[in-house]
């Protein structure tokens, strides 16, 4: 099976993201979540369920790429139901163009919450000032990156290659 | 799309089964996730050293101030030790005798902790080392050894309450015995301090210098090694004969590098002499 061009640029788009995130960004400061931007625009753009597939993919690329999360596959639950969420307000997206940045932003703040939960319960110290800045990068991020990448998404389903 | 609406279905129910799962195994036992995480750090690892432009020149040079720190503290233990055994070579105790050095490796302290009893040698009988051999350090006399091994060895210190010496004032030549037990009566001793017990009613002052008094065939003593020095006469308190307390010259509780005297036997024998 040839997998369909839309899915191979969200592929490539995830690993660059993932280790753009993981590897490159964490040189200078707390790093965006590049990965969450994906997934939030692939929910807006195709839906809960491929957003929850895509979040899905994102997080167990987190979870296993080195330094990789604790525990294996909490990561994957979590952007797979923020990408469902992202899809929730799917029909909308054409209506307002601060959707992206509030769905990002509202994602985001939901992933550092869930993230400081499971550090507390797991014992384990927790950055706010590092997560307030991952929130800012995120949403900016998100507010620039977003409307390309439904435009790109849209072309390529508009061509018949999705 | 990619699947038509059902499979993607499946799919995603699918995958969020197996995160489910992994993650209560990864709590229960990480050893069954370890493999996973670790062939995706084999994947992964190459792709983000390409990526960040990671050389091997930090892990290069870790590596060679490691290795240069090693040396150092290396050198530094090497002339130490080289110290300690040209200082035991050139001391008193060592003149003239044939012995294998030996660093310690163990103990054995006593009913307190601050009277050592035994210590371990590294030295065995594949060194030429067997029973009942005197042991000495640069200050003096140390013990007897008593046990063998083949790498190692056990030496009974002075300051065992089973040693008894044989000794001798140097310069009166007082006899008697130097033991770590003080006699009945008198109140024991300090650690360290051991007690000379005279053999009959030869004088012994503060100062007196001990020295072993040898024994047959020179085991387990060989003679005229130092042993310490009287720091006080013990009053009258009824004891059988006059007793004394002795600092030894070697404080066993600081020694690092000790020697196994090989037995040297006499091969021919001693001339008689005319008196003039």
């Amino acid at each position: 099976m040839i997998p369909h061009r839309l899915t191979v640029v969200r592929a490539v788009l995830l690993v660059l993201g993932v280790l753009l995130t993981v590897s490159v960004l964490p040189r200078w400061a707390p790093p965006p979540d590049l990965p969450l931007v994906l997934v939030v625009a692939v929910g807006l753009r195709a839906g809960s369920a491929s957003g929850a597939l895509m979040g899905c993919a994102a997080g167990w690329l987190l979870d296993l790429v080195p330094p990789g999360g604790a525990p294996l596959g909490l990561t994957a639950l979590m952007y797979a139901g923020l990408g469902a969420c992202a899809g929730l307000v799917q029909r909308s997206v054409r209506a307002s163009v601060l959707l992206p940045a509030g769905c990002v932003l509202v994602s985001s703040v939901a992933a550092q919450a869930i993230r400081a939960l499971a550090a507390v319960l797991g014992d384990t110290a927790y950055d706010l000032g590092a997560a307030a800045i991952t929130v800012a990068l995120t949403t900016a991020l998100g507010a620039v990156l977003i409307p390309p990448i439904l435009r790109i998404e849209r072309s390529l389903v508009h061509r018949g290659l999705a | 799309m990619a699947f038509r609406a059902s499979v993607r279905r499946r799919v995603l129910v699918g995958a969020l089964a197996v995160s489910c799962g992994a993650i209560v195994i990864d709590q229960a036992a990480p050893s069954l996730t370890a493999p996973v995480r670790s062939a995706a750090a084999d994947v992964a690892g190459p792709v983000q050293n390409w990526v960040t432009g990671r050389d091997g020149t930090i892990t290069r040079l870790t590596r060679e101030r490691d290795a240069a720190r090693r040396q150092v503290s290396a050198d530094a233990a090497d002339r130490a030790t080289l110290q300690r055994l040209t200082a035991l070579m050139g001391s008193a105790p060592a003149q003239g005798r044939l012995f294998v050095p030996a660093q310690i490796v163990g103990y054995v302290t006593g009913t307190t902790p601050s009277s050592l009893r035994r210590l371990t040698l590294d030295v065995g009988s594949a060194d030429g080392v067997s029973n009942n051999l005197t042991v000495i350090a640069a200050g003096g006399l140390v013990g007897r050894v008593i046990s063998t091994s083949r790498w190692n060895c056990e030496v009974q210190l002075l300051s065992d309450p089973t040693a008894v010496v044989g000794a001798r004032v140097s310069g009166s030549g007082t006899v008697g015995s130097v033991s770590s037990v003080a006699p009945v009566g008198l109140p024991t001793r300090a650690p360290g301090l051991l007690t000379f017990t005279v053999a009959g009613l030869g004088p012994v002052a503060v100062g007196d210098k001990l020295v072993s008094l040898g024994s047959v065939d020179n085991r387990p003593y060989v003679p005229d090694v130092p042993i310490g020095t009287i720091v006080s006469v013990d009053p009258d308190r009824g004891q059988g004969s006059r007793t004394a307390v002795v600092r030894t010259d070697v404080s066993f509780d600081r020694l690092a590098l000790v020697g196994v005297v090989l037995p040297a036997d006499r091969t021919s024998p001693r001339p008689a002499v005319t008196g003039r």
